[in-house]
């Protein structure tokens, strides 16, 4: 009996005590908490700052610079009498949408396939699939230029070419279309497979017509963003495309790109070619913007319908 | 069945795929299939033989040159490069995570639910910016702005072993960490507002009934089990600064000796590959490629450790 | 039945002087305007077992989880009537939402322990969260809370490992300790043995005898013949037409299993609907 009461006293002894050191602390807790706490907000408006800052200069110099003549005339090399002489960037227009044709061409098929094929199977094979495809898709893309370089201008002989630049654009397209078409494959629900071979339709059939049509959404957006990542890449169509000041697009020619555009005239000396670097990087934000907002819209409706 | 007909049988398991029904027929469906992944290994192995193989003659004649040299040309020294890799990389991963953690626990816990659509769609505009846009904001309107006001405010709070604000031309190695911070943050924040929100809601109910104030949670509960994650969205975002191309080539100067002072030009990897390729001549090609083994080394290490952490992530929480 | 006959707000506890932990008057919760539960009244008395029962959906959690403000983490969550602690208002401004739960600690359905810290950590964790540095306290608060649980032998000798090692069980009674550490009034406990296996199960219910001595409970089961063999006081909840949760009897748990007021309660006890 004892025992239980100088228990119960002990106890009351200690919860006063503990009590009485929380409540010590307890404004100098809750000021720091919330100090701490609009320390991250501000750090969140720090990290939305770039993209404003970024988009705001962009439309402000890239708005003026997009004239007709930016479109439709050749690039041309201003001098002294005539330091605004830049002409346009069609060649460079001609140039990315032969690249990006030709890369898609080549990736999509192959990369849609092979995503269907690691979606569908849990084999050794898909695994190594798996692995290569996410480590090809985080490695550097200069290292693609290298690459294609090596492999299309040297080995087999085409030198600076479109098809050169296009296949280091395809190798970088290849993994992130994989990746994208697995995911959109993998969320159409087993439930809608297991019926259609309950209807005795044979495997590759249910794939084609019951689970593509499906995942398409999710495989398109997929493909949209790889589009995406190629038109603004340069580092893999630096040394592979050679450069052109006419409006070049056959695979063996060599050919002019958007992004390096960019590159050669951002560091150019004269003011009037800097300038036009804004316009081809808001034509540039604007694709790319447009494509992401596409990807999400059909990744919505997708989630939407089901 | 002869055991040769089981070794066949078996290996076209393997490479058909054991979820099928084992019918013998083969459809035109599966050799589809078939070429497309095959022809994707085959590339992806060409890619990796093709840099090795080219860049041979650099490591059997002068293997220890290329990493510690620090002049390019007769014997091609890429020590600055790797150092300078490295320092961009690893300001830039500071920079990312200083403001990027914060950034991803507002996110997830402080915006309210209608603002975290937005906030989020922003973050993941910023990532799919291509790279040449932040290099040419970096260099023509980031530089001028920090050399009129940043560099000069460096200086006054006696950080003199950055350099001399007077000496700065614009491109430099803190340039084009800053710049490369920006280009990172969206990822490292992408990843560490999924981890964060992984952790199960009723260790923060737990925690908050124990009396805990809202960043008791956060940094007693939240981080700590996230904790592991959150370095393999570190190192994910390291690799992806190390690889970085034309926003370092327009934004770092490119020279190709050692720099310690952040004020002044430098050089990566990368960004020398970019930029010296033009002028190379057939051996030179050879050490640029050399230099690409060493990047895809560094790159492809830094994605393994990334991989290793996240995984180790989510074994514990499935643990939990 | 008629409402004279129905007695909603019974203090069969203070009617005999028994001291009051949480008064509960008028109390109603609603999320973004849509009742979940509503006219809890009643008296919790000290030092004793309150259970609350009543078939799924019938707001027994909900209501629970506004005795220590958890409801204050989701938004459009309201909270109509007054809770009183020792006659304070809980919602008022006289306390502070981390002293309230400080003084009302819970115990969660599924064992949570905190995954990145050791047993030791895990017991001390609630002190720890407020302020108390004092090893001498510490260690002390952390053996008393892990003997009141049953837990102390089992882990004396391996206090620095990962919580994470321990049963199911084991795990629930750390969960028990972490909170009974910081020397609460009250203890809410949320289902505690629904994820737990039998033998664990009564494990934790021969540890409610004692435990009252120290804290007032307040537990929330489904199962009622836990709630008959536990609990001193019992509530009884039923969701009605509209959906929302509502106290339909309170009295002793003698009272609400031998000889209820309400038919809907002699139903329920007699599980001819669950």
């Amino acid at each position: 009996m004892t025992d239980l009461f100088n228990t119960a006293q002990t106890n009351d002894a200690l919860r006063a005590e503990i009590q009485e050191i929380a409540h010590k602390g307890r404004a100098s807790r809750l000021v720091r908490s919330r100090i701490i706490i609009s320390l991250c907000v501000t750090a969140l408006v720090i990290a939305i700052i770039p993209l404003a800052a970024l988009s705001w200069e962009i439309i402000l110099k890239g708005v003026p610079v997009l004239k007709v003549a930016f479109f439709t005339q050749l690039p041309q090399v201003p001098n002294l009498a005539n330091p605004n002489l830049t002409g346009g960037v069609s060649n460079a227009i001609v140039g990315s949408i032969a690249l990006v044709a030709y890369a898609s061409i080549m990736s999509v098929p192959v990369g849609v396939l092979t995503g269907i094929y690691t979606a569908e199977n849990e084999n050794r094979s898909a695994s190594l699939l798996r692995l290569m495809a996410q480590t090809m898709a985080g490695a550097p893309s200069i290292l693609m230029g290298l690459f294609a370089f090596a492999l299309v201008c040297q080995q087999f002989g085409f030198g600076y070419s479109a098809i050169a630049g296009s296949f280091a654009l395809a190798v970088l397209m290849v993994p992130v279309i994989i990746v994208a078409t697995e995911i959109a494959v993998r969320n159409v629900p087993q439930t809608l497979r297991e019926a259609g071979l309950a209807l005795g339709a044979r495997p590759h059939k249910v794939s084609l017509s019951i689970v593509l049509p499906t995942a398409l959404s999710g495989i398109v957006t997929g493909c949209i963003l790889a589009i995406s990542r190629a038109v603004g890449e340069a580092a893999p169509v630096l040394f592979t495309i050679g450069g052109a000041s006419l409006l070049n697009w056959k695979p063996t020619d060599p050919v002019s790109a958007l992004p390096i555009s960019i590159f050669i005239d951002a560091k150019s000396q004269w003011p009037s070619l800097r300038a036009i670097v804004f316009g081809i990087a808001l034509v540039l934000l604007v694709f790319v913007f447009i494509a992401s907002f596409t990807a999400r819209f059909l990744v919505g409706r997708q989630q939407r319908k089901s | 069945m002869t055991s040769n007909s089981v070794q066949i049988s078996k290996l076209r398991r393997f490479v058909v795929g054991g979820s099928k029904p084992s019918t013998t027929e083969r459809s035109w469906y599966s050799y589809l299939l078939g070429a497309a992944w095959g022809v994707f290994l085959l590339v992806s192995a060409l890619f990796f033989w093709s840099i090795i193989s080219k860049s041979l003659p650099v490591w059997e004649k002068q293997p220890g040159t290329i990493l510690t040299g620090t002049s390019w040309g007769g014997p091609y020294g890429g020590f600055p490069m790797i150092l300078g890799t490295l320092q961009t990389s690893i300001l830039a991963l500071v920079l990312a995570v200083g403001v990027g953690l914060g950034a991803a626990i507002s996110i997830v816990f402080f915006i309210p639910a209608r603002l975290r659509l937005i906030t989020a769609t922003i973050v993941e505009l910023l990532a799919a910016v291509p790279s040449i846009i932040y290099g040419v904001w970096g260099l023509l309107v980031l530089s001028p702005w920090m050399l009129a006001h940043f560099y000069p405010f460096l200086d006054s709070l006696g950080l003199t072993f950055l350099g001399s604000s007077a000496m700065a031309t614009g491109p430099s190695i803190l340039l084009a960490s800053i710049v490369l911070a920006v280009m990172i943050l969206p990822i490292f924040v992408s990843i560490t507002r999924e981890v964060i929100s992984a952790v199960p809601q009723d260790l923060i109910e737990a925690s908050l009934s124990l009396g805990a104030t809202r960043w008791q949670v956060i940094s007693k509960t939240v981080l700590p089990t996230a904790r592991i994650g959150i370095m393999g969205a570190a190192f994910l975002a390291l690799a992806r600064a190390t690889g970085e191309t034309v926003a370092v080539a327009l934004t770092i100067g490119t020279v190709s000796n050692v720099q310690w002072h952040f004020f002044y030009p430098g050089t990566t990897i990368a960004s020398w590959i970019a930029s010296a390729f033009g002028e190379s001549s057939s051996v030179d090609i050879q050490a640029l490629m050399a230099l690409g083994v060493i990047l895809m080394v560094i790159s492809l290490g830094v994605s393994l450790i990334s991989r290793w952490f996240i995984a180790r992530q989510r074994k514990m929480l499935a643990k939990v | 039945m008629t409402d004279d006959l129905t007695t909603k707000t019974t203090t069969a506890a203070t009617s005999s002087g028994v001291k009051v932990a949480m008064q509960l008057k008028d109390v109603a919760v609603s999320f973004n305007g849509r009742t979940a539960v509503r006219d809890a009244t009643f008296d919790v008395a000290a030092n004793r077992v309150t259970s609350m029962i009543g078939p799924s959906g019938s707001g027994k959690t909900t209501l629970l989880r506004a005795l220590n403000r958890l409801h204050d983490l989701t938004p459009g969550a309201k909270v109509t009537g007054q809770i009183l602690l020792e006659g304070t208002d809980i919602y008022g401004s006289d306390m502070s939402v981390t002293e309230l739960r400080t003084r009302v600690g819970m115990v969660f359905q599924r064992p949570n322990p905190f995954p990145t810290m050791s047993i030791y950590e895990n017991a001390i964790s609630g002190l720890r969260f407020n302020g108390v540095k004092k090893k001498s306290l510490l260690d002390e608060a952390a053996e008393e809370s892990l003997r009141a649980a049953a837990l102390w032998e089992s882990v004396e000798s391996r206090l620095n490992v990962a919580a994470s090692n321990l049963s199911g069980g084991e795990q629930q009674r750390l969960c028990i300790a972490r909170a009974l550490a910081l020397k609460p009034e009250v203890l809410l406990m949320d289902e505690p043995t629904s994820a737990l296996d039998p033998i664990a199960t009564l494990r934790i219910e021969e540890l409610m005898s004692t435990l009252k001595q120290q804290v007032t409970i307040i537990i929330v089961t489904h199962n009622m013949q836990q709630a008959s063999r536990i609990s001193d006081d019992c509530a009884f909840l039923l969701m009605g037409e509209d959906r929302a949760g509502e106290l339909i009897e309170f009295n002793t748990t003698e009272k609400i299993f031998n000889s209820p007021i309400d038919s809907r309660t002699l139903d329920y006890t007699l599980g001819r609907f669950g």
